[in-house]
C-alpha cells in the first residue's frame, strides 16, 4: 500500500472535487493511517493520537447510549444521527473554507450533546441545537482546541432557552411512552419524595438520554480516568463538592437541600462531571486550576439547583465555569510565576 | 552505608521496548583504516606530533597542545600516519590524523609510573588523567592543573556518576566491564576520589541494579566522600541539569559539577592502573533496525560505515541514531568516525507507510503515556519506528506534556507563545529557561505538535535578544527547588 495511490489521492485530484481535498485526506488519515515521520529528535513517537482519544471518550460514553437506545427505542439513534449529521455538516463545510483537516473533536460532541436531550425531544429542534452548539460554541472561536464553550453545552443551552416549553415538557420515564416532567430532582423540589438508590442507578427514572443510566455512566467515567484520558481531578473535585456541599446544607436546612446521595445520582451531575467538565480544552491547564473549577462546579450545581428557579444545574455550572477557566489561568499562572523583575 | 533514593517529578519511564542490547561483547577485527580528529567535543584543536609516514603504536601520542582547551589524542591502533588533513565533524572543521594499521599490535601505555595508583600523589593522577586523554570524557572533561576543562580543579566540589537506565535503550554495564570486573569501576570512583580531594562522588545508578549498588555500597561504606543513591529508570534521570537538581545537598548554582557515565569510569581505572590510554570505546548496537543487538568493544576513529556495514536487519530502511533515541542526532552521514562521546548507535527502522486503521488497533506492542493501547496491559516487548504515530492536530490541552515536564514547566503554554512567535518576557516569566531539551513533550503530544522544538526556538529567541543566557550554558536554572514551584 503505498501512500500516492490510494482511492482519496485519486478522488481529490478529480477536477471537480478538488475543493474537497481536505475530506479525502482526513477520511485518507482513518483508513490509512499517517506516512510522516520525524524530523529530528525525538525520532520516536508515543502512540497516542486524537482518533484513539476521541475513541476513548465515544467507547466510555456507549453503556449510556446503548442504555438510553434501550429505554427509549430506535428513536434515540434517530437523535443521535441527526446531532452528528448537523454537526459533522458545520464542521466539514469550516475545514472546507479554513482548507484544513477535519478535527475529531466533533466526533465526541456529537454524541455528548445528544445524550443531554430529553428522550422525545423533536428532532428538528436537536438539529437546530448540534447546529449552533458547534457553529457559535467551536467554530466562531476558530475551531478545536480554541473554543472557549464546550460545544455540546452550548447547544443544549440555546435550545433549553429557546424552546423552554418543549423542552421542559419532554421527558419520559424508561420503557414507556408516557410524557412526565418529574424528573426525581423536581419531585424533591416539589413534594420531597427521595427516588430508590437502584431506580436511579439503573437508569429507572426520568431523566435526559445518557444521564439516567448511572451505574454505566459511572463505569465510563471511571474507566477514562483509569486510561488518563480525563483527567480525574475535575470530577473528584466537582462530586466530592456536591456531596459535601449538600450534607452542610442539610445539616441547617433539611428541606431545602437534597440529601448529598440524591444530588449525586440525580440530574445531570454525574454525566456532566464525567463526561463535560473534563473536556480538557475548555477546563484550566494547571493541576491547581482543575482542583478549583471542579470546586467551583460543585458550588454552583447545589446552588442553582436549591435556589433557583431551575431544578437542575449542572449545565449552567459547568458553562459558568467554562466562562471563568480563562481567567482561573491567568490568575494562577500569576501565582506560580512570579513576574521577572529586572 | 545506606543507600539514598532520589527521583524527580514528572519524567516517563520507558518500559520493555524491543532491541536491548544484550550484555555480550564482542570484539571486532582492527579496522582498515582509522580518522583521529585532533578536536574533541567541546575541546580546541590539539596540535599534531606525529609526520605523514611515521610508524605509530596503539597508544601512542599523536597530538597534544597544552596551551589551550583540548586534549591529547592518541593512535587507535599501530601502523603509519597516511596523511593529517581537513575533515568536518559535526559542522565543525578539524585536522584529522588518518592511520592505516601495520603488522604488529604493539601498545604504548598510557604512563610510566612505577608506582601503584594508591601511591600516587594527587599530581601524578592529575597528569596520567590528561596525558592518557581520559580528560576529554563527561559532560565539561575532568578539570586537571592542565587545560583540561572549563572548570577550576579548585571549585569542584560534586562529582555526579550516572548510569541510570532511563533512556528507551541502554548500555548494560556488564557489558561495559572489561576483565577486571567491578573492580574497575571501584578503582575508578577510588581514583576520582583522590584526583579531587575536596570534592564529594555522587553515583547514581538505576535501583533496579541491585547486585551493582549492593556491591558499590558495601565498599564506599566507610568512605564520607562516596554517596551511592538509587533511582527511579525514568527519562531523563540522566540529564545533568535534572541529576544536578535531584541529589538532595548540591550547589544547584553552579556549573562545575563534571558529569561521568560509568563508562568513563572505566576509562580513568584502565588509564591509571591498566596504563591504557582513550583509544576505545564499548558501543550498544541498540533498536530493531539491527540483526543482532549486542556491544561492541570499537576502536575510535573507526568509520561508522565500516562498523555498520551487514549489521542491520535487511531490507528494511534505518535511521541511526546517536546515544538516544529522544534527544541524540540522527547519524545521516556514516562517513564519519567513531568518537569518544558515543555510547550507543541505535537503529530505528523508517516508517512512511502508515497502517491500516490503526487508531482502531488494539495495539499489543505498541506503547503509550495513557493505556489506550492492551501493550501496557501485555508482557510482549514494544515496537517502535519513525512513524509520528499520528496527524498534526491544534493542541487539545490534554496536559500529558506538563505531566511528563521533568523542570515542571507548562509546554502546552509555552508551545502557544512560540507557535505564534509571541516571543518576549512572558516566556522568560514562564521559566522557559528552565527547558532541559528531554523532548519528552513531543514524545507524549497527542496532537503531534512539535512542542519541543518550537519550545527551543523559543530559548535560542530569548537568548539572541539577551533576555536568557544562551541554551547549554544554564546551571540548572534558577529556582530549581521543587517545593517552591507546586501550586
Amino acid at each position: 500500500m503505498k501512500g500516492s495511490d490510494n482511492i482519496f489521492d485519486k478522488l481529490s485530484r478529480i477536477r471537480g472535487l478538488k475543493r474537497f481535498a481536505t475530506i479525502f485526506s482526513t477520511l485518507k488519515g482513518i483508513v490509512y493511517g499517517v506516512q510522516e515521520i520525524s524530523v529530528g529528535a525525538p525520532h520516536i513517537r508515543d502512540n497516542i493520537e486524537i482518533k484513539r482519544y476521541m475513541s476513548c471518550v465515544i467507547i466510555a460514553l456507549m453503556p449510556a447510549a446503548l442504555a438510553a437506545i434501550y429505554f427509549h427505542g430506535l428513536y434515540v439513534l434517530a437523535i443521535i444521527a441527526v446531532s452528528y449529521v448537523v454537526g459533522g455538516l458545520v464542521e466539514v463545510s469550516f475545514a472546507v473554507i479554513r482548507k484544513k483537516d477535519i478535527e475529531e473533536g466533533f466526533l465526541v460532541t456529537g454524541i455528548i450533546f445528544p445524550l443531554t436531550l430529553p428522550p422525545a425531544t423533536p428532532l428538528w429542534i436537536v438539529a437546530v441545537g448540534a447546529f449552533f452548539g458547534v457553529l457559535f460554541g467551536k467554530e466562531v472561536f476558530g475551531g478545536t482546541g480554541r473554543n472557549i464553550f464546550n460545544p455540546a453545552l452550548v447547544g443544549r443551552l440555546f435550545i433549553t432557552i429557546a424552546f423552554p416549553g418543549v423542552m421542559s415538557g419532554v421527558y419520559k420515564m424508561p420503557l414507556s411512552d408516557a410524557i412526565t416532567s418529574a424528573t426525581p430532582l423536581g419531585l424533591f423540589k416539589a413534594d420531597h419524595v427521595i427516588t430508590p438508590v437502584w431506580d436511579l442507578l439503573l437508569g429507572m427514572s426520568a431523566g435526559s438520554l445518557g444521564e439516567v443510566f448511572r451505574l454505566g455512566i459511572i463505569a465510563g467515567g471511571l474507566f477514562l480516568m483509569f486510561i488518563k484520558v480525563s483527567n480525574f481531578r475535575i470530577p473528584i473535585a466537582y462530586l466530592g463538592t456536591v456531596a459535601l456541599f449538600a450534607f452542610i446544607g442539610g445539616f441547617f436546612a433539611p428541606n431545602v437541600f437534597a440529601p448529598p446521595l440524591l444530588q449525586l445520582l440525580t440530574g445531570g451531575l454525574l454525566y456532566g462531571a464525567f463526561f463535560m467538565a473534563t473536556d480538557p480544552v475548555t477546563s484550566p491547564m494547571t493541576n491547581s486550576g482543575k482542583w478549583i473549577a471542579g470546586i467551583l462546579c460543585g458550588i454552583f450545581t447545589v446552588l442553582i439547583r436549591t435556589f433557583s428557579g431551575y431544578t437542575e444545574g449542572v449545565m449552567f455550572s459547568i458553562i459558568l465555569v467554562n466562562a471563568l477557566t480563562p481567567v482561573l489561568d491567568t490568575a494562577i499562572l500569576s501565582i506560580k510565576y512570579k513576574a521577572v523583575k529586572k | 552505608m545506606k543507600i539514598k533514593s532520589i527521583t524527580f517529578r514528572g519524567g516517563y519511564r520507558f518500559k520493555r521496548f524491543k532491541g536491548q542490547p544484550r550484555e555480550e561483547t564482542v570484539t571486532l577485527p582492527l579496522p582498515d583504516k582509522v580518522i583521529l580528529p585532533l578536536k574533541r567535543d567541546g575541546f580546541e584543536e590539539a596540535m599534531p606530533c606525529v609526520e605523514v609516514g611515521q610508524k605509530v603504536l596503539t597508544g601512542q601520542l599523536i597530538a597534544r597542545d597544552d596551551n589551550s582547551l583540548s586534549s591529547p589524542i592518541h593512535s587507535s591502533i599501530s601502523g603509519m600516519v597516511e596523511s593529517v588533513k581537513k575533515i568536518t565533524l559535526n559542522g565543525v572543521k578539524t585536522a584529522a590524523v588518518i592511520i592505516k594499521p601495520g603488522q604488529s599490535e604493539e601498545w604504548a601505555p598510557a604512563h610510566n609510573s612505577p608506582s601503584a595508583w594508591d601511591k600516587m600523589t594527587e599530581d601524578e593522577l592529575d597528569e596520567i588523567l590528561y596525558i592518557s586523554g581520559v580528560s576529554s570524557l563527561g559532560s565539561n572533561g575532568i578539570p586537571t592543573r592542565f587545560n583540561s576543562s572549563r572548570i577550576g580543579k579548585k571549585d569542584v566540589k560534586d562529582i555526579i556518576v550516572a548510569h541510570t537506565d532511563s533512556d528507551v535503550f541502554n548500555v548494560s554495564i556488564q557489558a561495559l566491564l572489561g576483565d577486571a570486573g567491578m573492580e574497575s569501576v571501584i578503582t575508578g570512583l577510588k581514583i576520582l576520589g583522590v584526583a579531587f580531594q575536596g570534592a564529594r562522588v555522587h553515583v547514581v545508578l538505576s535501583r533496579n541494579q541491585k547486585k551493582i549498588i549492593k556491591e558499590l555500597a558495601s565498599n564506599f561504606s566507610s568512605d564520607q566522600k562516596i554517596s551511592v543513591y538509587g533511582v527511579k529508570p525514568k527519562y531523563p534521570q540522566d540529564n545533568r541539569n535534572i541529576l544536578i537538581s535531584s541529589i538532595p545537598g548540591i550547589n544547584t548554582h553552579t556549573r562545575n559539577i563534571p558529569v561521568f557515565n560509568l563508562q568513563d569510569i572505566v576509562h580513568i581505572y584502565e588509564a591509571v592502573v591498566k596504563k591504557k590510554p582513550l583509544v576505545e570505546r564499548v558501543v550498544a548496537f541498540s533498536g530493531s533496525g539491527f540483526e543482532q543487538n549486542r556491544h561492541y568493544r570499537l576502536r575510535l576513529g573507526t568509520l561508522l560505515e565500516d562498523i555498520l556495514k551487514g549489521k542491520t536487519a535487511v531490507p528494511k530502511s534505518v535511521r541511526f541514531i546517536m546515544n538516544s533515541v529522544l534527544n541524540g542526532k540522527a547519524l545521516d552521514d556514516l562517513d564519519r568516525p567513531l568518537t569518544e562521546k558515543m555510547h550507543q548507535i541505535i537503529a530505528v527502522p523508517e516508517n512512511h507507510e502508515g497502517e491500516l486503521l490503526a487508531f482502531a488497533r488494539p495495539g499489543m506492542r505498541k506503547d503509550s503515556i495513557t493505556p489506550v493501547f492492551v501493550a501496557s496491559f501485555l508482557p510482549f516487548g514494544k515496537k517502535l519506528d519513525t512513524n509520528i504515530n499520528g496527524e498534526e492536530r491544534a493542541c487539545i490541552s490534554c496536559g500529558f506534556c506538563a505531566d511528563v515536564c521533568p523542570s515542571r514547566l507548562l509546554p502546552q503554554l509555552l508551545h502557544r507563545y512560540a507557535e505564534r512567535n509571541i516571543i518576549n518576557e512572558k516566556l522568560v516569566q514562564y521559566r522557559i529557561e528552565d527547558c532541559v531539551d528531554c523532548n519528552l513533550c513531543t514524545y507524549v503530544c497527542t496532537s503531534k505538535i512539535p512542542v519541543a522544538a518550537l519550545i527551543k526556538k523559543g530559548k535560542e529567541k530569548l537568548a539572541a535578544d539577551g533576555l536568557i543566557q544562551e541554551p547549554g550554558e544554564t546551571g540548572s536554572g534558577k529556582d530549581s527547588n521543587p517545593e517552591k514551584e507546586r501550586v
